[in-house]
């Protein structure tokens, strides 16, 4: 699925959707509303355009199965994307995890999920954990790494 | 080694991802090596024992279950033992740290790597000094050396391990260091030993490595290794040490259990593939060493396997026989018949450590071996209650009273020179043959040998070059030897 418009950009959000399409497998099941009503019912705003586009051809022959298949093979490569875990000090705005992800989307050229964790000791930048990694890029590091090494 | 520190420090984290205590599936920590030290958010330590593409399997020695979740990072070490002159006298677990309530122990600030390879054959000396365990019947009919590898074997309750303590005390006081590790013992196992060793005045000179059933597999797993790093160290300082490994059967069983929770393919048993590569491996660090300036020091390993019924043929013991230089067997049969220590002597082997004995004691053994298995013959032949000619009556009287000599409680050591001076009057009929007055006489000569004038007499009996030429002397002095 394309992320380049931002339809699934953090953890949290990746989430919503992965818990979505298992829903879409019991609607399936049930049959009592239209697929579109579930959609816009169930998923946030930024998300429905997309998911609709996404499985038109299915809800326009309501091919349920392929839909099913369809929603499988999703959450499959969703659950595949590498997490970016920021440990920030406050919320972050959308415009800055959208900045953010773009910046990772254009120097890596590889689709990542960010994963934000709120801790107020970290001041001034943020701790980067992905793949096993982790580096610690704030002021307050970089203050304790000075005086571990100049004594001030 | 601090978690958040190392993890600064090391930059990388993983994930626990799946727990089967004490096996550990985790993701991440992408420059981590096999056998490296794994250190948890919560504390616990582990080792890297197997890594695949994406995944890591851990043993975490703690005995408490990790969580699912947990955040982990590398040690950048490979797993060590504190080692040095400190830990003499205390009671350890086997990462090193004290576990005995009364023992104030310093932690000595030398570590050394647990899991080496073994030293090559260019490092290795031949065994030629002899190893005096105190207890006759070994001494004389299944010689040691310094340096050997010699399994003991048996059923449980039959004395394996007061002869092991014997053999401490005597080697303690001959100048050596002794290893005891207690492979998932009954705590009130590692008390006994304990208490002996404190009881002997031996403590200044021992190590006991304990692990008990209620510790975890992985921590049971380390033990013998532990003990084995903590001999090389003192090896390397020029001693002599003896390592008492109690027991590899068990051992065998808690790496059996790490394995299938690791989900290892079982083999035979359902012991892993690798059991005997564990065990050889672990048995080769023993031996005698070539040390700087033509000096030599050895590390003499005693590794216990318990076997049931006296079935010999089970596969962890069979292995076992296969990689040590020998074994002593304690049967059942021979503690039910009364004798103490229970060693059956025509099952137990002894690889090298005829070549170690001197020239009198080889003599002698082939004296005995050679009259036991007349005395076991006759004895089958007298069950027939055929009336018996006096010659059968005699080599009877004398076997028995042979077993008589051999007989003998853990806790008296004797000294090679006086075991061959009571063994020289007994076969004589110098003096009586009943067990009481055979044990006074031994408990004599061990006070009278002490003393400095009576030690010559002692020493010349053990000069003498042969089983005849001994018969000699003690003919010769016979009345200096009995008046003392």
């Amino acid at each position: 699925m394309n992320t380049e418009k931002n339809v699934v950009s953090t953890l949290f959000e990746r989430d919503i959707l992965v818990n979505f399409l298992y829903q879409l497998d019991y609607f399936a099941f049930k049959k009592e509303n239209s697929i579109k009503d579930f959609i816009l019912k169930s998923l946030p705003v930024k998300m429905q355009e997309s998911i609709l586009q996404y499985f038109s051809q299915e809800t326009e022959n309501n091919n349920i199965d392929a839909l099913v298949l369809k929603s499988k093979s999703l959450i499959k490569e969703l659950s595949s994307l590498p997490v970016i875990t920021l440990t920030v000090n406050t919320q972050l705005t959308e415009e800055q995890i959208y900045s953010i992800s773009k910046w990772i989307q254009e120097n890596t050229g590889i689709k990542v999920l960010l994963h934000f964790v709120e801790m107020e000791n970290v001041v001034g930048g943020a701790i980067i954990e992905s793949r096993g990694y982790i580096r610690d890029y704030t002021v307050k590091k970089y203050f304790e790494k000075r005086k571990e090494n100049y004594g001030f | 080694m601090d978690f958040s520190t190392k993890m600064n420090e090391i930059g990388e984290f993983g994930i626990v991802e799946n727990v089967r205590h004490p096996i550990v599936t985790a993701s991440g920590l992408p420059g981590a090596r096999l056998n490296e030290i794994v250190l948890f958010e919560s504390g616990e330590m582990g080792e890297v024992f197997l890594m695949e593409e994406n995944s890591l399997e851990i043993l975490v020695f703690s005995k408490n279950p990790v969580m699912v979740g947990t955040k982990i990072t590398r040690g950048d070490s490979f797993l060590s033992v504190p080692v040095g002159d400190e830990l003499l006298g205390g009671i350890i677990d086997p990462l090193g740290n004290s576990v005995s309530q009364n023992i104030r122990m310093q932690k000595p600030a030398t570590f050394r790597d647990i899991d080496v390879a073994p030293l090559g054959i260019s490092s290795r000396a031949r065994i030629k000094k002899p190893f005096v365990t105190g207890v006759t019947i070994v001494d004389t009919m299944v010689p040691l050396g310094h340096g050997q590898k010699e399994l003991i074997i048996g059923d449980r309750k039959t004395g394996k391990t007061s002869f092991l303590l014997a053999t401490i005390k005597n080697q303690v006081k001959l100048g050596s260091i002794a290893i005891y590790a207690g492979i998932a013992k009954r705590k009130s196992d590692i008390k006994k030993v304990e208490t002996f060793l404190q009881d002997e005045g031996l403590a200044n000179s021992s190590i006991i490595v304990s692990t008990t059933s209620y510790d975890s597999p992985s921590l049971i797993y380390l033990a013998p290794y532990t003990a084995l790093t903590i001999a090389e160290h003192f090896r390397d300082m020029g001693r002599d040490v003896l390592v008492v490994l109690d027991d590899l059967s068990s051992h065998a069983r808690f790496y059996l259990e790490i394995s299938l929770l690791a989900k290892r393919f079982p083999g035979r048993d359902a012991y892993p593939g690798d059991i005997f590569h564990t065990h050889a491996r672990l048995l080769e660090r023993a031996g005698n060493f070539k040390l700087a300036e033509g000096r030599e020091a050895s590390i003499t390993v005693l590794p216990v396997a318990e076997v049931v019924e006296g079935d010999l043929t089970g596969y962890i013991t069979t292995n076992l026989m296969s990689m040590t230089d020998g074994h002593i067997f304690f049967d059942s049969d021979v503690y039910y018949e009364g004798r103490r220590p229970a060693i059956n002597v025509p099952l137990s082997v002894t690889r090298v450590g005829r070549q170690a004995q001197s020239p009198l004691l080889r003599s002698i053994n082939r004296e005995i071996s050679a009259f036991i298995t007349l005395y076991e013959k006759v004895q089958n032949l007298s069950h027939f209650g055929a009336e018996l000619n006096d010659s059968v009556k005699e080599t009877i009287a004398t076997g028995e009273s042979v077993y008589r000599f051999f007989n003998q409680h853990y806790n008296i050591s004797l000294p090679v020179e006086v075991q061959i001076v009571v063994f020289g009057l007994l076969w004589l009929g110098m003096i009586d043959r009943s067990e009481e007055n055979l044990e006074k006489v031994k408990l004599r000569f061990i006070q009278e040998y002490a003393k400095d004038e009576n030690k010559a007499l002692f020493n010349s009996a053990y000069q003498q070059v042969s089983f005849n030429k001994l018969l000699e002397y003690i003919t010769t002095n016979k009345t200096a030897l009995l008046s003392i």
